[in-house]
Order: C-alpha cells, then sequence, then structure tokens
C-alpha cells in the first residue's frame, strides 16, 4: 500500500496496470496529491511489493480492491484506474457503487479491434499453440525465476513492451519494481504470472460495465497504437458511455497517457474531480 | 528523491501507508498442507472431518506451482496394458475412497486428483480460482501419469473437457457426468458483484465454491475446446456426455463432430480398447 499527500486530504484510490506497480504513478500521483488529494494504490497481489499469491484471478483482483477501499473508509470515493486497473474500477463502480463517488478511466476500455479476425480452423491453431505454452509454462512455474541484468537491461527489456517510454524513465523504474541479488536485478512480479493467460474472458465484458454507471465519469483514451494497448478508438467507446461522461481521445499519445501526459492527465482529472 | 524532484514535477514524494488492524484476505498464515483437515466426504453430506484414505498405493504428491496436489491410487490395474482411468471430482468434493461402481470394468488403474483447495490438497491464500488452473491441475496429475482417459463429474466434467482440448495427444477420452458445480457461472458476465469468502483452514475451500460457481462458461469457448480436441486426438469421438444435466456450455457441443452421448459405463468399455 503507498501514498502520495497529506493523510487528511479527501482520498483518492489508484489501480495500476498489470505487470505495473503503484511507482509506474511517481510521475502522475504527486500532481494530483499537491492539488490537495490523499492518493493512495496497493500494488496488485504478485506485483510490486505485494506478496505472490498461490492463484491470481479477475475475482481476487476485484476482491483486493475493495480489501483497500475498506481500508480507507466507507464513504464513497473517487477512484482511477489504469488500463487492467481500469477496467477493474469498472467492474467494482458497478457491483458497488454506493462506494464509489467518480470514475477515472485512463487507456482502460478494451474493445475486440486489437483481436486478429480469424478464420476457424486459423483459431483454433492458435489457441492450441497458447494452451499448450500456457500448460508446459504452468508444469514449469514452481522453479521458475525472472531472468537476471542490469538495471539498463531490465530498463530495455521493459522498453519492448512499452517502447513509447522513455528509457531514462524506465531506468527510474527499475530499482522500484526490482530487486537486486548476487546474479543482477529481478522484476519483483510473481515469475508464474504471463501476459495473455488463458480463459473465456472477452474484452467487451468490462466495456459493457461502462453504461451502466450512474456516477461521473472521466475516460482518457491514448489513441497511438502500441503493443500493450487495445487498439480501441472513439467510435468504441462513445455508444457506451453514460449520461454522466466526459471523453477526452488524445491523439498522439499511447498507451501509458498519464507518464507521457502527466501534466495534461493531471488537468483533466482535476477539472473532472469536485 | 528530494522535493520538486518526482518524474512528472510534482513535489510530492510517495510514501508506505501506515497499515491499521485491517486483515486482508491475502495475509492470513500460510497453511502448512500437512495440516490440511478435510471436509465431509463426496458421498455423504454427513460424513467425518476426517475422511478414510483411499484404498489403494500411497498416494502421490504433485507441486502445481505453490500447490501441493494429492493423486489418489484408488486401485491397481487388472490389465497393465491399459491406461490410467483419472477422477476428476465435482465442486466442494473430494476423491471418494473408493472408485464408483461404475468405473469397475475399466482393465487400468484407477486415480484420483484431489482440486487445488479441496481434499488433501493444498489451501491457497485469498482465493483466485478458475477452471483454468484446475485444468493446470490436471496436466501435473497427466505429468505423472502419462497416457490417460479421463472421467469427470460437474466442474470435474468441465475441466475435462479443458484438458481434453489441452492436451489432446495425453488424454484419449473424456466421459463428462453429472455432479455439483457442472453449471458454472453462465454464459457471459453476470450480475456484478464482489465474491467475498471466509479464510478456512478445512478443505473444501470457500474461495473455491463462491468463485467456481460465477466462473463463466461461454457455448462458443467450450466448443473452442472441443474443436481441438477433435482436431488433435486421433480419437473418433473424444467427449462423451453421460449425464442428465445439459447447462449451455455441454448443450453446445451436444450433436457436433467428436461428442456422443451414451451411458459412462459403455463409453468407459470403448474407450479402454480404442
Amino acid at each position: 500500500m503507498w501514498e502520495w499527500g497529506d493523510p487528511d486530504d479527501p482520498p483518492i484510490l489508484f489501480a495500476h496496470g498489470g505487470f505495473d506497480f503503484a511507482g509506474t504513478y511517481d510521475a502522475f500521483a504527486p500532481l494530483i496529491a499537491d492539488a490537495g488529494w490523499r492518493v493512495v494504490c496497493w500494488d496488485h497481489r504478485g506485483h510490486g511489493d505485494s506478496d505472490h499469491a498461490d492463484l491470481y484471478g479477475w475475482e481476487a483482483d476485484q476482491r483486493d480492491a475493495v480489501a483497500v477501499m475498506d481500508w480507507i473508509g466507507t464513504d464513497p470515493i473517487p477512484v482511477l484506474g489504469h488500463s487492467k486497473g481500469g477496467g477493474l474500477l469498472l467492474n467494482v463502480a458497478d457491483a458497488l457503487p454506493h462506494r464509489v463517488s467518480h470514475v477515472i478511466n485512463i487507456d482502460g476500455l478494451p474493445s475486440r479491434r486489437g483481436w486478429p479476425d480469424l478464420s476457424e480452423r486459423d483459431r483454433t491453431s492458435l489457441r492450441a499453440g497458447a494452451l499448450t505454452d500456457w500448460l508446459d509454462h504452468r508444469r514449469a512455474t514452481a522453479d521458475a525465476m525472472r531472468k537476471p541484468g542490469t538495471i539498463d537491461e531490465l530498463a530495455r527489456r521493459r522498453q519492448r513492451m512499452n517502447p513509447r517510454l522513455d528509457l531514462g524513465w524506465l531506468r527510474y523504474l527499475v530499482p522500484i519494481g526490482a530487486f537486486e541479488s548476487d546474479d543482477g536485478w529481478r522484476w519483483k512480479i510473481d515469475p508464474s504470472m504471463r501476459m495473455g493467460g488463458v480463459g473465456p474472458w472477452q474484452p467487451e465484458w468490462s466495456m459493457m460495465r461502462l453504461p451502466g454507471l450512474g456516477m461521473p465519469v472521466l475516460g482518457i483514451l491514448g489513441l497511438a497504437v502500441e503493443v500493450m494497448g487495445w487498439g480501441t478508438i472513439p467510435s468504441d467507446v462513445v455508444p457506451n458511455l453514460p449520461e454522466r461522461a466526459r471523453f477526452v481521445p488524445l491523439e498522439g499519445v499511447g498507451h501509458f497517457v498519464h507518464i507521457e501526459q502527466p501534466e495534461l492527465v493531471a488537468e483533466l482529472v482535476l477539472d473532472f474531480l469536485p | 528523491m528530494t522535493a520538486s524532484s518526482t518524474p512528472g514535477g510534482g513535489s510530492t514524494e510517495r510514501r508506505r501507508a501506515k497499515l491499521g488492524p485491517v486483515v486482508f484476505d491475502i495475509e492470513v498464515d500460510p497453511v502448512d498442507p500437512s495440516a490440511v483437515a478435510i471436509g465431509a466426504e463426496a458421498t455423504g453430506a454427513a460424513g467425518p472431518r476426517s475422511r478414510v484414505e483411499p484404498a489403494g498405493e500411497p498416494t502421490v504428491w504433485l507441486r502445481h506451482n505453490r500447490i501441493r496436489l494429492a493423486l489418489h491410487h484408488l486401485r491397481a490395474a487388472h490389465d497393465e496394458a491399459v491406461r490410467p482411468l483419472l477422477l476428476l471430482h465435482g465442486l466442494g468434493e473430494c476423491t471418494p475412497a473408493h472408485p464408483p461402481e461404475v468405473v469397475a470394468a475399466w482393465p487400468g488403474a484407477v486415480w484420483g486428483l484431489d482440486f487445488t483447495g479441496h481434499g488433501h490438497s493444498t489451501i491457497p491464500r485469498g482465493g483466485g480460482y478458475t477452471a483454468e488452473i484446475l485444468m493446470a491441475d490436471v496436466d501435473a496429475a497427466l505429468a505423472h501419469l502419462g497416457e490417460a482417459t479421463v472421467f469427470g463429474r460437474g466442474l470435474g466434467a468441465y475441466v475435462a473437457l479443458l484438458i481434453q482440448g489441452g492436451r489432446p495427444h495425453l488424454v484419449r477420452g473424456v466421459v463428462l457426468v453429472d455432479g455439483p458445480g457442472i453449471v458454472g457461472g453462465g454464459i457471459g458476465p453476470s450480475a456484478p458483484r464482489v465474491t467475498t469468502a471466509e479464510h478456512s483452514t478445512v478443505t473444501p475451500d470457500p474461495f473455491a465454491l463462491a468463485e467456481l460457481t460465477v466462473d463463466v462458461r461461454p457455448p462458443d469457448y467450450a466448443v473452442d475446446y472441443l474443436r481441438l480436441a477433435v482436431r488433435y486426438s486421433d480419437l473418433g469421438e473424444p467427449v462423451t456426455l453421460s449425464g442428465r444435466v445439459r447447462p449451455p456450455w455441454m448443450a453446445a457441443l451436444d450433436g457436433l463432430p467428436g461428442v456422443r452421448a451414451l451411458p459412462a459405463a459403455d463409453a468407459l468399455t470403448d474407450y479402454a480398447t480404442s
């Protein structure tokens, strides 16, 4: 659990994205805290400094989010989530509307657009390969360790998944999101976790939580397509916006909107918050 | 870092939250697997808290990531040339002490796997169950047994379908019968909710009961696994429906190539020789 700002200021809950950690808000959260908010963020289970869990799942992540909210208090509070954290908080706001006063979603509105349109035969082959890989990975998880390297090597590896982010920023993140041992630095994230798990989840399931939200909603979308993003375009989102929503698509900005443009996102968020 | 030097130019630094006396689900003490007590027998709701050890050779302990799985040897082979039969129990059940009558004629050895959080297997901390993780539990059993035919009850029937698609060369036929957890959480996202449960040191894990009654089972997802089975298995009909209940995921399979409806004993007789 991490905080920025005066403990007596009104709280706002942040949720980070998959494979990230609270420290990835170090560029953005201080701008919100400086404006008079107590920003609270937790490292998701298996991420950052939180314990590696025995199992991971959407239900468990939602439960963890609510446990953090319970710790903050019982009054409704604003919530802000990036990517997976954005989708997660859409679900929480839909399930527990009495706990959430405002929803801010930063590039966490998945659409089907990023998914290849395949023939049935190709889809079966693709799933076969993915499933075999995943089951082989599960057989090896008991002894798995992340690959060690120098700070620079870890930053460069991360840049392959975050190609629009500055190497200096990624080097800054390494000592926060990684630990050092005799043979080098390793990311703290549980080595049993991997991108693109298996399961029935469909991207539009998260988007379908959006239209029913009764609290004010701010959606911010980075339109530059990149590897970690969803490829969602404004016409995917607009029909799903609830009545009290603001939607801001940003040209020339990637998936990590708040890291690329912290001042701009802070301005949008502070203008939206009460 | 000093003030005014956060990467985004804000002046507020991140700090660890001062945690109060809140107990998070995930922070309970790790469970000692040897101390796991067992709930009611699968066959008798009023059964004793400590169950009878299954007959046959000693239980084999398998490692699936941080979970210790119990693979029970229920009966030796009458004919060593025939591959083993692996029993998968229903939701909240565990491997029975003796093979059920319906599999009596199976000529090979009979084994039963206790899923994560069930029977003698470890109770994970803080839930996070998915049907796919249970599929990987079965894969851990296959890594020990090699080729096997699988007989699944309820939840175990759904998991049997998944592993027939996931490991089509190792699983030679699955027989799906009625049992607890056969329906799952419907064909798409259900009404929004956050599942909760109390931590238990006794199986079945309440988190398993809570999460695996809401796991979504879209019919087209089930059909994808059937397609994998049909394409990569050399059995003509790798999936046999032997129960009476047909939840939507199973009804979608009924009548498709590779699927037949047949009494379980007849299906087993056929798979034993093919």
